[in-house]
């Protein structure tokens, strides 16, 4: 069993590969038809933010465990413009209505653990976490 | 590899496989439009059991080819969508609204005869 | 000393506290039996214990001295802490109290320390040592079932609250097709995922193309659970079925519409009786169209 992966996103069919290996990690974990839905939608909303805003970057995709618990881990990583206003991007509906994505506070609704690192003009760094 | 779309009377329907590509989709919009106008199709049917994820563009996109499809004279029904996959869509607030939805493949024929009794008609 | 977290059973001990339960062991292993005879008996009368604390067969007590030999002689905790974990989980399980598996260690104590001080009277150093080591091993015991008793009392109660959740959003099936879903009680989020995803399965699963959620009894309806039951309504569209919001009281509908939420994506009815009718008539107009349907692929 493979413990991490990283793949490069650089074009839309990147994206079904990071949800692939997302949902074959994930049922590796045991988790359930459900969550698995939800992690590889989430992946690739994660994956699809990188391609609009940044053009190219990648996303790492492990094994987490911590107190006996084990879960997934999503980190997506671009160089991209990052976001000026995070808690602007964090809030809910911000982004739901416009037609780039679903923005952050819906992948954040999938996830256990989330969070959120940018700076504009450094990139932008997503970490998500799903317990099993 | 495009996707291939079956012709049933005066609808056309379309099974979605593996996981389309962003470009796959695209291409499936251009391809329906125009075999919509090309054949006066009536009704499509684009079945999606086989699909573990519907996320934000892929949902836009069968909204698109819903609309677009209506504009050419015809009605557009999304079929198959999975618990799973429509939980996970209803966590994100990714909807269809708008398009006609069904349970599956019979399910979306009847509703579109009824709809558009045109649609069956040869 | 420190006992390392779930997963690994093996205390780390300082070559001071290695000697103590030598010491203590010395004079405890060849009384092993006996003493663990007198608390059986004393523990007889003990309301909650009586039934747990056997003597045992002669079998059970050679195990269980071999395995504390091959701890505190051999170094290794291994079988004899996964053991007491066992015996934590077995309290739990059997719902025995706190207080009750606490007085074991204190019983133990009891008898153990008026024991080493009568055999090593003459030897304080020893003593010491040897008192100091029933203390380490009374609460290595002590750890190792009170973490497995908690963690398995959380288990059970998780469990408790799953079959609770299960039983507060029943999906009916009153006829083929129509699916009715009384929610009793305060819907909060994790409630309505619950909810949404037992819904949506069960349409798969008995194909159905109405649904009446009676909210009737929920109490407070704010903007979140209104949110909430759009996110159901929308999510069982995607599958082709309808639902209908009945049972929506008028204080609430008030709230409702203060608040400046769209209502018309709710698909309120008015009463649970009314919702069964609007979603009957709903399922008759699916079943004519089905009906006709099959009409026209009859024909040739």
């Amino acid at each position: 069993m493979s413990i991490s992966s990283c793949i490069a996103i650089r074009a839309d069919v990147d994206i079904i590969s990071a949800r692939q290996r997302g949902r074959d990690l994930g049922a590796e974990l045991g988790f359930a038809k459900t969550e698995l839905a939800l992690i590889a939608t989430a992946i690739s909303e994660l994956a699809r933010n990188i391609l609009t805003y940044a053009g190219q970057g990648e996303i790492e995709i492990a094994v987490q465990e911590a107190d006996g618990r084990r879960g997934l881990l999503i980190v997506a990583r671009d160089r991209g413009p990052g976001i000026a206003d995070i808690a602007l991007a964090l809030q809910d509906g911000y982004s739901t209505s416009r037609s780039l994505g679903i923005g952050l506070p819906g992948v954040r609704r999938l996830m256990d653990e989330f969070e959120v690192t940018s700076e504009p003009g450094s990139g932008t760094v997503v970490r998500a976490v799903k317990w099993h | 590899m495009s996707i291939p779309i079956l012709k049933h009377g005066a609808t056309l329907i379309v099974s979605l496989q593996a996981e389309p590509t962003d470009a796959e989709f695209v291409e499936l919009q251009t391809d329906l439009t125009r075999r919509v106008t090309g054949t006066h199709a009536k009704g499509v049917i684009i079945d999606v059991t086989a699909l573990d994820v519907l996320d934000s563009f892929a949902t836009r996109t069968l909204r698109e080819i819903a609309q677009t499809v209506t504009l050419c004279g015809a009605r557009a029904a999304i079929v198959g969508v999975q618990p799973e996959v429509a939980f996970a869509m209803a966590q994100l607030g990714l909807s269809l609204e708008g398009t006609l939805t069904a349970l599956d493949l019979e399910d979306g024929l009847a509703l579109l005869h009824a709809t558009f009794p045109a649609a069956l008609v040869r | 000393m420190s006992v390392n977290g779930r997963g690994s059973l093996a205390p780390k001990l300082t070559g001071a506290e290695q000697q103590s339960l030598r010491e203590f062991w010395d004079v405890y292993e060849p009384r092993f039996a006996s003493i663990g005879a007198e608390i059986a008996e004393d523990a007889a009368d003990h309301p909650e214990l009586g039934s747990f604390v056997g003597a045992g067969n002669g079998e059970d007590v050679a195990d269980n001295r071999e395995r504390i030999a091959q701890a505190i002689r051999g170094g290794d905790w291994q079988d004899y802490l996964s053991r007491m974990m066992d015996t934590g989980s077995r309290y739990a399980e059997a719902g025995l109290s706190f207080s009750a598996w606490f007085a074991t260690g204190r019983a133990l104590r009891s008898k153990l320390v008026p024991l080493l001080t009568d055999e090593l009277s003459g030897e304080p150093q020893r003593l010491a040592q040897a008192i100091r080591g029933v203390s380490i091993y009374i609460d290595l015991m002590m750890l190792a079932i009170g973490d497995s008793f908690i963690d398995a009392k959380e288990r059970i109660i998780t469990e408790q609250q799953d079959v609770l959740r299960g039983l507060s959003t029943p999906v009916l099936e009153l006829r083929n097709g129509l699916l009715l879903v009384p929610l009793i009680g305060f819907i909060d989020s994790e409630r309505a995922l619950l909810l949404t995803g037992n819904l949506l399965e069960a349409i798969a699963a008995r194909r159905a193309k109405a649904i009446v959620l009676d909210i009737t009894g929920v109490p407070a309806v704010d903007s979140a659970v209104a949110n909430h039951l759009m996110q159901t309504v929308q999510a069982t569209q995607l599958m082709g079925a309808h639902t209908l919001i009945s049972g929506l009281s008028p204080e609430n509908a008030q709230t409702l519409v203060r608040l400046g939420l769209d209502l018309g994506r709710l698909n309120t009815v008015g009463t649970l009786a009314d919702g069964v009718v609007a979603a009957t008539s709903i399922l008759k107009d699916a079943e004519a169209r089905t009906a006709q349907y099959e009409d026209v692929l009859g024909q040739p």
